[in-house]
């Protein structure tokens, strides 16, 4: 009882607290960024002791009277997997508050601040409650507040015509998603009669529509093919302390959520498993694929985060079909997998995302074909970013690479255990492809490392280019340890992950024998690296002389890879996925042997946006547009409609 | 079967606002209006009676007073001030219009019979086709005239619909809601009367066949 009076102490206190920070700032445009930034810091960092300190226990609220949705509950739960994610969110809050200050300060001519913040606390804080929500209805409500509020954050500069278009396509996808949870939810109370998550199986085969429409919201929200093109536009238009958060934890609870609602209930339907992971696999192929072909560099990120959480949900799915099939060490390996990973890419991309953030706003640029030459001007931030990169590219020892072997782990111990000859042969084609899916993420981040930080400036904004701020270097130096620390104490990490799924309520057993290799990797690795250096790379001589020019003159900057050219191979390879074009024009009088002007000029087009989702939203809006000849503007047809009414009802009432 | 007073009130109240269908002289509407709401007055009074209610009587006073008088007074000025003395009428002829309510009357008989009824089978059966009648009759009025003035004639007519509906179904409701209606009536006759003026003065007519932008763009 003590406990229920202290929830609804406790809700009262973030009502008031908010309302009046949001009386206190919502109305101020310009604003020192340091003090709500100290704010969001402190509580992150009270949020992340509470944690750490009550680890292990189990928390359950429910709150009283004046907190009631009509007559339901708000019910939060707090316990072993839920403190694993708010966990993810306090730190990468903690490192987003540290990196805001300097960060904001460069925007602050776009930006409002006051309702910046107003908006970015009720992103952080509805996070928390959609984690901790232990009921269908809090979380619906807690799922809404933080689908609008990051949806207001999309459109935090929203002067801009394209960051006006990407926050509408979000707020449609947020739209849809909710839809279809909302239909899971409704149908799953109606079957089990109860709106507590604790109470919902999905082992009989009327469970499985309403799982499949959950599994299609999550996967919206998620940004899983097809699904994913929300993703794209939000997160590059975005503020970069947004899009850290959004691909570092937002996507993350739709994860959680998989977990806590079709794992936790022991989804067994082998359709919906199918479907996930076929859904999963080509995200992971699709994502990496069109991550190659970008030149904005938050636009490659976005990408990225396609491909990674593609990887979650296939661990997810893989995890589910073992459980389904009674293979217990592999459910266990793969649900471990997951976890890991959605942690693992929380933090590393958000590190990313942050290091974009200082670019873009050292550069005044995202596009890699004008930047270049960064190392130099910022050396700091290129360090982190490099880190950030090799821990994508899942390079040991750092914490990309123990998650990603887990999950490759998994698969072959599928191999091994599985009964069917289908079964090892799905598993090795799988594991091929994700191994090529790892070849291509290299070659992602070897363009952006590559193209963005080496060479010579390509703009004139990027050689004026200076080192970011003390904050956004401190925030990106704290991801960075984190990321070294998790991958580098990686059985620590997993047995913590099993034993809190262990006290969340599903049994899973993490076995020393799996243990990640990732020392001996890692040595091996530095070693070769090592060798051929020693072999093929310190014996040539360096000699200094001048490029030859074939006469044109002076070489310009223009003369480097470009971000184009380097991914022209790759995207040539799977030109039928990326409807990948790239024609060159020579102009001049002989331009054959002197051409005074040449362009080239390369062209994706997204099948799936022109081929299915423009053809239907203009069916969407024809449809509308007929509805709304309805609406005529005449009073008497008005009148005539309330006439119609009124007769159709009571014709009803007197037929039934 | 019996037919009380108030019953009988009630239908002649009805019938007169099937007449005021049939003109589009606005001075006659009004005074048809005046006489049908007298009628219902007449018929609360009844009411009163039968129940032997106080509280009903001071209604049927008020109604008289403010309903059949004061609202109709009112309206008759603005009539004057605003030099509008004839409906254009819409949609269908006023003495077809009028033949077409005289239906509708007849048929709320048979809408009111399937409706079930607190007060039991039959019984105000007559006064519940009455209020019903009187409904129909208004948004007849309100869908066969172009003034906007009509169009607050009609919903003055739905207005005595429900209240008739409520009269002899429930035996009449507090003194006090009726009080709370009769003025809310009030005020909306008050505000749509300024409406009037307002929409005269900056359209210079208030014809609401013309009135068409009403929607998204």
């Amino acid at each position: 009882m003590q406990i229920q009076d202290m929830a609804t102490f406790e809700m009262l206190a973030v009502l008031l607290g908010f309302l009046s920070l949001a009386l206190f700032f919502g109305h101020r445009k310009h604003l020192k960024p340091a003090i709500p930034a100290a704010l969001t810091f402190l509580a992150s960092l009270a949020a992340m002791a509470w944690l750490i300190l009550t680890w292990g226990h189990n928390f359950h609220w429910q709150t009283q009277a004046p907190f009631l949705l009509g007559v339901f509950p708000l019910t939060f739960e707090v316990d072993g997997l839920t403190r694993l994610f708010l966990l993810l969110l306090s730190t990468l809050t903690c490192a987003v508050s540290v990196f805001s200050p300097s960060y904001i300060s460069h925007i602050a001519a776009k930006t409002h601040a006051g309702q910046y913040w107003i908006c970015f606390w009720l992103f952080i804080v509805s996070m928390y409650a959609v984690v901790s929500s232990a009921d269908a209805i809090t979380f619906l409500v807690a799922w809404e507040l933080m689908s609008l509020a990051s949806i207001a954050l999309v459109a935090t500069d929203h002067s801009h015509q394209s960051v006006q278009k990407s926050a509408f396509i979000y707020l449609g996808a947020t739209r849809v998603a909710s839809a279809f949870l909302a239909g899971g939810f409704l149908w799953m109370h109606s079957i089990t009669g109860s709106w507590t998550f604790h109470d919902w199986t999905f082992c009989i085969e009327s469970t499985y529509i309403p799982a499949f429409l959950i599994l299609i919201g999550f996967c919206i929200k998620s940004g899983i093919w097809p699904f994913h093109i929300w993703l794209p536009y939000a997160h590059p238009s975005a503020p970069a302390s947004v899009s850290a958060i959004m691909s570092g934890f937002m996507i993350k609870v739709s994860v959680y959520a998989l977990i806590r609602i079709l794992v936790f209930g022991a989804l067994n339907s082998l359709w919906i498993i199918a479907i996930a992971f076929a859904l999963s696999v080509i995200s992971t192929f699709w994502g990496v694929l069109f991550a190659l072909v970008q030149n904005d560099l938050k636009k490659l990120l976005a990408y990225s985060s396609i491909e990674n959480i593609g990887l979650v949900v296939m661990a997810i799915a893989l995890s589910l079909y073992a459980r389904a099939h009674s293979l217990p060490t592999i459910a266990d390996l793969a649900i471990i997998a997951a976890v890991f990973h959605s942690w693992n890419h929380g933090l590393l991309k958000c590190l990313l995302f942050l290091s974009a953030g200082a670019v873009d706003a050292q550069a005044h640029t995202r596009d890699l074909r004008s930047l270049g030459g960064l190392a130099k001007r910022m050396p700091w931030t290129m360090a982190f970013f490099f880190t950030g990169s090799f821990a994508i590219c899942s390079i040991p020892p750092l914490n990309g690479f123990s998650s990603k072997w887990l999950l490759y782990e998994s698969f072959f111990q599928n191999i091994l255990l599985s009964p069917t000859a289908i079964e090892k042969g799905l598993s090795l084609a799988v594991i091929c492809l994700l191994s090529a899916v790892g070849a291509l993420a290299i070659a992602v981040f070897v363009k952006a490392m590559g193209v963005g930080f080496l060479g010579v400036a390509r703009s004139k904004s990027a050689q004026r280019a200076q080192e970011a701020g003390v904050g956004i270097l401190v925030a990106q130096a704290a991801l960075v340890i984190l990321c070294v620390a998790s991958g580098a104490n990686s059985e620590f990490v997993c047995r913590l992950i099993a034993q809190s799924l262990t006290s969340s309520g599903l049994k899973v057993s993490y076995t020393i024998s799996n243990g990640l290799p990732t020392g001996t990797v890692a040595i091996l690795l530095s070693m070769l690296a090592a060798s051929i250096y020693m072999i093929f790379l310190k014996t040539s001589k360096v000699t200094k002389y001048r490029t030859w020019d074939c006469g044109f003159g002076s070489l310009t900057e223009k003369t480097q890879v470009s971000a184009d050219s380097f991914a022209q191979p790759l995207a040539r390879i799977f030109r039928p996925f990326l409807r990948y074009q790239n024609s060159a024009k020579f102009e001049g009088a002989d331009r054959r042997h002197f051409p005074e002007e040449v362009t080239v000029e390369t062209q994706i087009i997204s099948i799936l946006e022109n081929r299915v989702y423009l053809p239907a939203l203009a069916l969407f809006g024809g449809l509308a547009k007929l509805l709304s000849r309805l609406q005529a503007g005449s009073i008497h047809l008005y009148l005539l409609y309330v006439c119609a009414t009124l007769c159709l009802l009571l014709i009803l009432g007197m037929t039934l | 079967m019996t037919v009380t007073a108030t019953e009988i009130c009630v239908l002649t109240a009805a019938l007169l606002a099937c007449l005021i269908v049939g003109s589009l002289h606005l001075k006659v509407n009004l005074w048809l209006y005046a006489m049908s709401t007298l009628f219902i007055a007449l018929a609360t009074a009844a009411a009163a009676l039968e129940h032997s209610e106080t509280g009903l009587f001071v209604i049927a006073i008020l109604i008289a007073l403010l309903k059949s008088i004061a609202i109709p007074k009112f309206f008759s000025w603005a009539i004057d001030k605003l030099h509008v003395y004839r409906d254009l009428g819409a949609i269908i002829a006023p003495p077809l219009a009028m033949h077409a309510a005289i239906l509708l009357f007849s048929l709320s008989f048979i809408l009111t019979k399937e409706i079930p009824s607190p007060a039991g089978p039959g019984n105000g059966w007559f006064g519940a086709a009455g209020g019903i009648s009187l409904v129909f009759t208004g948004l007849l009025l309100m869908l066969t005239r172009r003034l906007a003035i009509s169009q607050i004639f009609g919903f003055l007519v739905i207005e005595n619909g429900i209240y008739v509906f409520a009269l002899t179904q429930t035996k009449g409701m507090p003194l006090m809601v009726e009080m709370g209606i009769l003025l809310d009536v009030l005020v909306g006759v008050m505000v749509s009367g300024l409406l009037l003026f307002k929409i005269q003065k900056s359209f210079e007519h208030i014809d609401v066949g013309q009135l068409t932008q009403l929607k998204e763009p």
